[in-house]
């Protein structure tokens, strides 16, 4: 088992050095020149010669990718062209935000769309069943923005019960300063006993959650129904029917349990569209993750900011993908042995 | 109509007719989207306003009897954007899926076939694009290749041709060790030709089912990429960018962003629940159910 995961490891690491190279290729392919964005609209040819220099764009791209990979070996993701921050500190201080909304709203999909996949396959065929089939057509059908200028419309513009956009009012923050622990708001301010920063970041975090939750519970759903329907007729439930089982016995135990281990790659799989979701939810919500600063960096040809946070949630990407292949060898007797 | 296309033409509709009386949902939703190819397809002779018109005098305008939709804020009328967009997104879908699969098939054909360090390398490549969460490889390739809808389009199909790819290699696979490749390979047809006559033909089935399930991915996708500012520019009228640039006025005048929302909306669950029904009609696995 050791072997077969560091030999993962290793692969993992080779896909990384894959997605740094090509990113970095690509980028020094870009129509636009990221010397132009630093020296503003009409500079000299002089100007451009010696800022090429100074960046390193006169050498060969090989020799250039080279010095990234001497860098990045470093921990040295190098300096946003547009805040002048290194982007590393800059991705360290959104990811966070980015973390409190996906985890949240990863840990409602769960939490709702297993019992409702279970709810609509012992009701198989039932209102029930119909109505949770709705919704996870719809849940995938519908365009993420649209979903949140939706959810904006109704609960900030015509009910006015919950904030448009943010992650927690400036003047809450002011008057009730949030000590840093975790990087979630919502956790910090609950240990420090801040019930007014709580509320507001609470307030805050509702809509996006939402917004990011919908199409993975509907595909969760629709998972742990069918996955349900189908261990439900097999031979061992029908014996612990017949000898009396009690339904929520045999529901949330007996049947649940065989379907947890193929369940755990369709969260793993809706936990990579949340991480690509997050981007379109953030900048609609105006929140402070990494998602938003994808679209920031992009936007404005920010080419070290790109690089440095592609590799970043790529690689959370593929980590997560890795942890998931090794809660197989835990849950499932049958690799493990 | 002469009778030999009738009785092609009247088992079809009996069949067809069959279907819809078992499956009301999935006949509503087949006609619903067969209307909105209808309206993609009709758009120029419907005598609608120029969905590009800017018009400052009518911005703004509530839905009324001349402006179905109402306007936006540049006063260009919300219905006509609504028709010439279903253009747009079904147009945008066909092309991302088709250059999708034409970059995947034939690298997972030549992968599965040639098999050894060619398929190594190749599907290691592949690896390098399945390593991005989905949105994030086309948003970034989308800025790189510069705005605009074609571009658009190529930076979804270059971030989900390894899908392709990998489905073409692994049936490839089983496909090349059938009798009938084997008996070519005995009597000593060349490789290429086994390749592109025998394995290919016959290893397109579960190509076609993929790009049917992307369709409706492809519009959202697109959509989204034209939301954020990657996508669709004007004056291209497309649905996305047409939410996209309600987003500072939606509040006070919600039709401009609750109809081309709309439409992404009920195409692509329009064309999510047909492409599942007529798979579940095609699998003879899962069968009629009593």
């Amino acid at each position: 088992m050791l072997s077969y995961f560091s030999r993962r490891l290793a692969m993992m690491g080779l896909i990384v050095l894959g997605v740094a190279t090509f990113t970095f290729v690509l980028s020094r392919a870009l129509p636009s020149s990221p010397v132009e964005m630093m020296l503003g609209s009409k500079p000299s040819a002089d100007q451009i010669q010696r800022a090429k220099e100074e960046l390193g764009l006169d050498r060969p791209v090989v020799e250039q990718l080279g010095r990234y990979f001497f860098q990045l070996a470093q921990g040295r993701f190098g300096t946003s062209m547009r805040t002048g921050q290194p982007v590393i500190k800059e991705i360290g201080q959104r990811l966070s935000a980015t973390a409190e909304l996906v985890t949240l709203s990863l840990f409602l999909a769960v939490v709702l769309g297993l019992p409702l996949g279970i709810l609509a396959a012992a009701k198989r065929n039932r209102w029930a069943d119909h109505l949770t089939r709705v919704l996870a057509v719809s849940g995938v059908a519908v365009p993420v923005f649209f979903l949140g200028i939706l959810l904006q419309m109704v609960f900030y513009g015509w009910l006015g019960w919950l904030p448009l956009q943010g992650r927690i009012d400036s003047n809450v923050m002011l008057d009730h300063p949030v000590p840093v622990a975790t990087g979630f708001l919502l956790i910090d301010s609950l240990m420090d006993g801040n019930t007014a920063a709580f509320k507001s970041a609470l307030t805050h975090l509702a809509l996006p959650t939402i917004t990011l939750l919908l199409a993975s519970l509907a595909t969760i759903l629709r998972a742990t129904r069918n996955l349900m329907i189908d261990v439900l007729a097999t031979d061992y439930i029908r014996t612990a029917r017949a000898y009396g089982a009690n339904r929520r016995k045999t529901y949330f135990l007996l049947a649940l349990k065989p379907t947890l281990v193929p369940l755990l790659t369709i969260i793993g799989l809706t936990y990579g569209f949340m991480l690509g979701g997050s981007v379109i939810t953030e900048v609609l919500f105006d929140w402070p993750g990494i998602g938003a600063f994808v679209v920031e960096s992009v936007v404005t040809n920010d080419f070290p900011a790109v690089l440095g946070v592609t590799l970043v949630i790529s690689t959370l990407y593929l980590s997560i993908n890795l942890i998931i292949d090794m809660l197989y060898f835990f849950l499932d007797p049958r690799i493990s042995n | 109509m002469p009778s030999s296309t009738t009785s092609h033409l009247v088992p079809w509709l009996a069949r067809y007719i069959a279907w819809s009386r078992r499956n009301i949902f999935a006949a509503a939703c087949a006609t619903g989207f067969g209307l909105i190819v209808l309206m993609a397809l009709l758009a120029p002779f419907l005598g609608l306003a120029d969905p590009t018109q800017i018009d400052f005098s009518s911005k703004l305008l509530r839905p009324s009897s001349t402006h179905w939709f109402g306007t936006d804020g540049l006063g260009r009328d919300i219905f006509s954007g609504v028709v010439y967009g279903a253009r747009v997104s079904l147009l945008v879908a066909i092309g991302v899926v088709t250059i999708a699969a034409s970059i995947g098939i034939p690298i997972g054909l030549v992968a599965g076939y040639a098999g050894g360090w060619i398929d190594t390398t190749l599907m290691r490549i592949s690896d390098v694009f399945l390593a991005f969460p989905p949105l994030l490889l086309p948003i970034t390739l989308a800025a790189l290749l510069g705005p605009g809808l074609l571009n658009a389009m190529c930076a979804v199909a270059i971030s989900w041709f390894p899908w392709y790819a990998r489905i073409v290699r692994s049936t490839v696979l089983t496909v090349r060790s059938d009798l009938y490749v084997q008996s070519a390979r005995a009597i000593g047809t060349n490789p290429s030709s086994i390749a592109l006559r025998h394995v290919l033909p016959n290893s397109l089935s579960p190509v076609v089912v993929q790009a049917s399930l992307d369709f409706g991915f492809a519009i959202l996708t697109t959509a989204s990429l034209s939301f954020i500012g990657m996508g669709a520019v004007p004056p291209t009228v497309e649905w996305g960018l047409m939410v996209a640039s309600s987003r500072s006025v939606f509040l006070e005048y919600w039709w401009t962003a609750m109809f081309p929302g709309l439409a992404i909306f009920l195409t692509v669950f329009f064309a999510n629940v047909v492409v599942d029904g007529v798979r579940d009609s095609l699998d003879p696995k899962l069968g009629r159910q009593p």
